[in-house]
């Protein structure tokens, strides 16, 4: 049966964007939960749509267009909470909103595209295109390579972010890079499960990974063997059972999570 | 030459002046306390010493180079820094590694034998090699304020700078980590600079003293500091009794 699956070539492609989607949102989200910005993947997501109706209305591929848009704006959802008295969750917040708002305006000035739009909200893995999926393995190999080389730095400022100053950590540098990484990752995952449900590949495998692993290393192998799992098995069961991808993925972390939350209770590391 | 150079230093947050005109040097091997009371600017001094908060003007020179141009220099225990969040999933190692850096301003990316060797020996110093691979979160405040402070000595830095670290501590667990520092600053020649409300472990470890109360009111030696009238007998309201001998 699965070999009979992966001679579909839909099937090889969403597989293929689907792993890349997964270690990049679970090596990211593992820094993003525990430093509390999980929230801005939320908010990137809503930009996303505002993104992808750009994209729509200018005849490009939406996800090429989302590409310098999300970056430019998760750069000033950090600037505002840098350079303003505002706390990081209220831009997070503004920025999101204001987004939402030009995207549903766009779309209702442009009626032509409000069911491809709609592709985009809830995600279409299946219908990826051969463009799409090169643009996931270029953008995944970036951010994994950006995860893996700042590293130590990230841990640093993750875990006492004036101490990692002290010690020459150019930590306004390296949080501008999370940010910009948590960009390129949310433009992955807008195919994948849409814009409304990237955040949960972002938050899920982490938190499913802090129930069980020891230090921090392990965690984000955990969130990313956990994010693998679910995407696999996700995009298979909606092959099988006719459902929408995206809610597949999320449901099948859901119970990943259940099952680490448990275990970890029951072993005592939770 | 002087370790620490802080010339004519006044520190703004807005409009408000929270440190005016303060002026003092830190010669190497000095074990020097900052007192003060309550909202005296200690913590802000400390910050301004490390970078965290930059001045409105005046200068702070490190080895005589100016504080913004020298790195691995100083070893920082921030304060609360016996709380890790038990959350948090990161093991003794991780966290005293992330105590090494490089010159360009990263941490040092390859773990090798040197690194390892400098985790293990720091360890080792510390009393809490057993550790090595436990969760912070889950370690007694004391254990994780060792801890930082192994991920604080790991560079092998110049200049030791601790805020209050010793707040959350029992009696014991505060004389052993007093004894620690004192070994650093006698036997390896560490410079320490602490601020604490610890009035038994200053008269008893320190060799020098800077009162402050927004201004410097006194820098000198301890006995110096007993007969100044700035004092205003300091150390009569702030006797804290010291626990058994480590």
């Amino acid at each position: 049966m699965l070999s009979e699956m992966l001679q579909f070539t839909f099937m090889q492609r969403a597989l293929i964007s689907g792993i890349c989607i997964a270690l990049s949102s679970a090596g990211l989200g593992v820094f993003l939960v525990l430093r509390r910005f999980s929230m801005i993947g939320e908010g990137l997501a809503h930009t996303g749509f505002a993104a992808v109706a750009v994209g729509l209305l200018l005849g490009v591929s939406p996800m090429l267009a989302a590409i310098p848009i999300l970056l430019l704006m998760s750069l000033w959802i950090l600037k505002l909470g840098e350079k303003t008295t505002m706390y990081g969750e209220t831009a997070i917040g503004l920025v999101s909103s204001l987004s939402l708002a030009v995207g549903v305006l766009l779309a209702s000035v442009s009626q032509g595209f409000n069911v491809d739009l709609f592709s985009y909200l809830f995600g279409s893995i299946l219908a990826i295109s051969r463009l799409e999926v090169r643009l996931s393995i270029l953008l995944s190999v970036v951010v994994l390579a950006a995860l893996i080389y700042f590293y130590h730095d990230l841990f640093a400022i993750t875990y006492d972010e004036d101490f990692a100053r002290v010690s020459g950590v150019k930590t306004k540098w390296i949080n501008k890079l999370l940010i910009m990484m948590t960009a390129l990752t949310v433009v992955l995952g807008i195919r994948v499960v849409g814009t409304l449900l990237i955040s949960s590949l972002i938050i899920f495998p982490a938190v499913t990974a802090l129930q069980i692993s020891g230090g921090f290393r392990s965690t984000i192998v955990i969130a990313c063997i956990s994010a693998v799992i679910s995407v696999i098995t996700g995009i298979l069961l909606s092959f099988l059972l006719n459902l929408p991808t995206g809610a597949a993925i999320v449901m099948v972390n859901f119970v990943l999570f259940v099952l680490s939350f448990t275990f970890g209770r029951i072993t005592g590391r939770s | 030459m002087n370790l620490i150079d802080v010339s004519k230093l006044y520190v703004r947050y807005g409009v408000h002046e929270v440190l005016s005109d303060i002026s003092f040097s830190v010669a190497p091997g000095d074990f020097l306390a900052v007192v003060g009371p309550n909202g005296s600017g200690k913590t802000t001094l400390i910050k301004t010493l490390v970078g965290l908060i930059p001045p409105y003007s005046g200068s702070i020179l490190l080895k005589g180079v100016p504080l913004a141009q020298t790195q691995g220099l100083i070893g920082y225990l921030p304060q609360k820094s016996s709380f890790a969040d038990p959350r948090f999933p990161a093991t003794v190692r991780e966290v005293v590694y992330s105590g090494l850096t490089m010159k360009k301003g990263r941490v040092q990316h390859s773990r090798d034998t040197t690194s390892d060797t400098a985790i293990e020996h720091v360890l080792r110093m510390l009393q809490i090699e057993s550790l090595v691979n436990t969760r912070v979160g889950r370690l007694s405040g004391g254990q994780q304020q060792r801890v930082h402070l192994a991920r604080a000595l790991v560079g092998n830095p110049a200049l030791l700078i601790l805020d209050e670290p010793t707040g959350a501590l029992d009696p014991h667990t505060r004389e052993c980590f007093y004894t620690t520092l004192q070994k650093h600053n006698k036997e390896l020649g560490v410079t320490i600079i602490i601020v604490t409300h610890d009035s038994h472990s200053i008269g008893t470890y320190a060799d020098t003293i800077l009162f402050l109360d927004r201004k410097l009111l006194f820098s000198g030696s301890m006995e110096e500091f007993h007969q100044a009238p700035s004092s205003g007998h300091y150390f009569d309201h702030h006797h804290i009794p010291g626990g058994s001998p480590c």
